[in-house]
């Protein structure tokens, strides 16, 4: 499992280089996340690599979830493929985490305006 | 419409002789008079119609009579001194031809006038009827027939009588005031009524009579009454009168009255028994309106998408409404509360404490799943407890009881706990001994005691076991000869149809009932609850099969993933869509996950077994291990707002595929067995 960054206009882009985001993945990828979620209100997470994402892997993304809320930041993830979506879907996690069809359409939402 | 003062058009009999005798007279050298006669006498002065007037006797007399009454007298005379001779004879036989032709014509004229009354009638009687189909109301139906009476004369008056509760009242009126009442016996419309005979008075003797019953008739110089019966006995009378002096009612009226009397009769008739219809069609609402309620309020809906089990429900609401409920709980799809109970009496307010008993149980689950800091499924004794706490000082003080029995089928750990609460014993059929137990708690009724200690009765549950609950209006119901069906009959209609799925099960027992009873409607509520344990289909051999021994590692998740893709997409894809296979490796991935963390608490050097299954309709994934049998109760459903991060693991095992299932193997091994279902 290995995360690969971009930064754009201030907003980082976390490639996630790993086949499934699972309970053998899902501890690297929170402790490689940290520093990120430390450093940012609003992080990118690019899942257009990964295959499965199971019970583990939607753990972790919830734990960065919570990890920004609670500095009035925003998860944003890009690019999840079919398996990876049915998981977000029947976690309800489609609700809480705003999800894009690419890293592009995700920047675009991201540098526009809060509304008030 | 009959005009009864129209006299004008009638042809006189002065005219006629006048016209006929009058000038043969003359040439004759005869007198002829006529006298007016009223009654049997003579009344007043007579009309000279030939000849000089003269004091004589009169040679000749011919009385004309029309209608039965003398109307005239016409005297002859013959020329002074030749006495009653041939002339006088002659004339005599003229004016008798035309006094014959006169009552003749008088006839056809009467004739067609009675004729042109019963056709008015009939047109009367035709407009009423027509409009008795329309959607006018009573009031407005009498009051067209009534009109009719009086449309002759505005002056006329009219009253319809009907009886009603032993009495007359009048239904409708028209320039008139009657009493509010009259008697149906004596005075002059009930002896008409009783007689059943049409009274017509111009007596004045007679009219003030009958106005010492009937002060509306007490200026009335005619009068006509005309009685009349029903079909179904409903008596009543048209009276209709007249103030003045003009010309007396006569057979016409009559008829028309006794038509549109019959009328009014009927138009009352129809209403009382539109009333009576109304009454029971709102009574039935009230009974279907009742059993509304019981079905939403009382009846939960036994659940679907079950993991193993099949259950199926009927309750037949009692003539009344009564205090029967069931309800579910699905907390996994292996793990099911079922909820039987039975409100002693009848009634709205049986039905409603039902209700609020059933209602209270989802208050009570919530409340101490909620108050537990770890949280963890009560069980059914800690719920009933909670219950009696929340619902049984209620009951003591309105002195009522409620029996129920809460189980809790837990196909995880393959065992049903229960609480009986002095219910019905519970109808166990053991597939592999072929026959039923009959299950008992020892718990008092809900509201006997203030203060009770619930006990949990539990036992081990096998695949093709079947549970059947029941109310004791089952047991309890009687057969014309007084037997009642009893538990032995209600154990052997379950075993007997043991193999059968739940609602076959229930529909047998409901004909049986029926059959038994000789009704389909029972005297207290009829309610089973029927569940069977059952499996996949392992009776017949698979199409293909793989297997392959796993290291119990994390990473070897997506192996075990990779193993079971491989076996599917072969062979055109098994018969498994995209999408199926998707949520079929992902329930994969998490079952092996969860053996790996849990099973084996992720310990080095263990095995897990895998193999793969093609069935004719269906695929199976059986991961087994010899690791920690798991708890499933204990785990906590996941939560969806992103509080926490655990928790998915089984909800997404359910969700994903069509049927889980965790049992024992013959060797000992704990398996979980992941079963998706074919494509049509």
């Amino acid at each position: 499992m290995d995360l690969t960054v971009r930064t754009e206009g201030g907003v980082p882009v976390v490639r996630v280089k790993a086949v499934a985001l699972d309970a053998s993945t899902a501890l690297a990828f929170k402790r490689d996340m940290e520093p990120i979620l430390a450093g940012h209100e609003t992080v990118i997470v690019d899942l257009s690599d990964v295959d499965l994402m199971d019970s583990s892997g939607l753990g972790a993304l919830i734990t960065c979830f919570s990890r920004l809320k609670s500095n009035s930041g925003r998860l944003c993830l890009a690019g999840p493929g079919d398996s990876v979506r049915y998981s977000l879907e029947l976690a309800r996690a489609d609700r809480l985490l705003d999800l894009f069809n690419t890293a592009e359409d995700a920047l675009a939402a991201c540098r526009e305006p809060d509304g008030d | 419409m009959v005009d009864m003062k129209d006299q004008t058009a009638r042809p006189d009999l002065r005219s006629e002789l006048e016209d006929l005798a009058a000038p043969l007279a003359r040439r004759l050298g005869l007198t002829l008079a006529l006298y007016p006669v009223d009654g049997r006498s003579v009344a007043g002065q007579p009309v000279w119609l030939s000849g000089p007037p003269t004091d004589r006797d009169p040679d000749g007399v011919v009385e004309v009579t029309s209608r039965g009454v003398t109307s005239g007298q016409v005297a002859l005379w013959s020329a002074e001194g030749e006495g009653a001779g041939g002339a006088v004879a002659e004339v005599s036989r003229l004016i008798g031809l035309i006094a014959d032709r006169l009552r003749l014509e008088t006839q056809e004229r009467d004739l067609l006038d009675e004729l042109s009354a019963s056709w008015e009638n009939l047109e009367a009687v035709y407009d009423i009827s027509s409009d008795l189909h329309s959607l006018k109301g009573t009031p407005e139906l009498l009051a067209m027939i009534i009109d009719r009476a009086v449309t002759a004369d505005r002056d006329l008056k009219a009253v319809m009588w009907i009886e009603s509760d032993g009495r007359l009242v009048p239904a409708a009126a028209r320039n008139a005031s009657p009493p509010p009442e009259l008697p149906l016996t004596g005075g002059l419309i009930g002896t008409a009524i009783s007689s059943r005979t049409d009274m017509v008075l111009t007596d004045r003797h007679e009219i003030d009579r009958a106005s010492e019953v009937e002060p509306e008739f007490a200026r009335a110089t005619s009068l006509a009454v005309a009685p009349v019966t029903t079909s179904v006995g409903l008596k009543g009378a048209l009276s209709v009168w007249r103030e003045d002096d003009q010309t007396p009612f006569d057979s016409r009226v009559i008829h028309l009255l006794k038509a549109l009397a019959l009328q009014a009769a009927m138009v009352i008739e129809n209403d009382r028994l539109h009333q009576e219809a109304l009454e029971n069609e709102l009574i039935r609402q009230e009974v279907e309106i009742g059993s509304d309620i019981q079905q939403s309020l009382l009846l939960g809906t036994p659940p679907g998408k079950l993991t193993n089990m099949r259950v199926a429900a009927v309750s037949l609401a009692s003539r009344q409404v009564a205090g029967d409920f069931y309800d579910f709980f699905r907390h996994r799809g292996y793990l099911l509360d079922v909820i039987v109970g039975d409100v002693m009496g009848k009634g709205i307010a049986a039905a409603l404490l039902g209700a609020a008993t059933k209602s209270q149980f989802l208050r009570s689950l919530t409340h101490l799943t909620a108050f537990a800091g770890r949280i963890r499924l009560p069980d059914p004794a800690a719920v009933v407890s909670d219950l009696h706490a929340e619902v049984v000082p209620e009951l003591i003080t309105l002195d009522i009881f409620i029996t129920l029995c809460y189980a809790r089928i837990d196909l995880g750990r393959r065992v049903m706990e229960f609480v009986d609460c002095g219910h019905t014993e519970i109808i166990h059929y053991q597939k592999r001994e072929g026959r039923c137990q009959r299950l008992k708690g020892d718990n008092l009724p809900l509201g006997f005691v203030a203060e009770e200690t619930y006990r949990l009765v539990t036992l081990p549950l096998h695949e093709g076991d079947m549970m059947f609950f029941y109310s004791d209006g089952v047991t309890e119901c009687r057969r014309p000869d007084g037997e009642m069906y009893g538990i032995e009959r209600l154990v052997e209609m379950v075993e007997a149809n043991a193999d059968l799925n739940p609602q076959a099960v229930i529909d047998g027992v409901k004909s049986s009932l029926i059959e038994f009873s000789g009704h389909d409607t029972f005297e207290d509520d009829v309610t089973c609850v029927a569940l069977k344990i059952v499996g996949a289909d392992e009776t017949e051999p698979p199409v293909d099969r793989i297997e392959l021994d796993f290291v119990s590692e994390l990473e070897e998740a997506t192996a075990i993933r990779m193993f079971v893709r491989s076996f599917c997409v072969a062979q055109q894809g098994r018969g498994l869509s995209d999408s199926a296979l998707a949520r079929l490796l992902l329930a994969v991935h998490e079952a092996a996950t969860n053996v790996v963390k849990h099973a084996y608490e992720s310990r080095q050097g263990n095995v897990i077994n895998v193999v793969v299954e093609e069935f004719q309709t269906q695929v199976n994934v059986n991961i087994s291990h010899q690791g920690r049998d798991l708890d499933l109760s204990t785990v906590p459903p996941p939560e969806f707002d992103g509080t926490r991060d655990g928790g998915f693991g089984l909800y997404i095992i359910e969700e994903s595929v069509d049927e889980v299932r965790y049992f024992d193997d013959n060797e000992g091994r704990h398996c979980v067995s992941l079963v998706m279902k074919k494509d049509k």
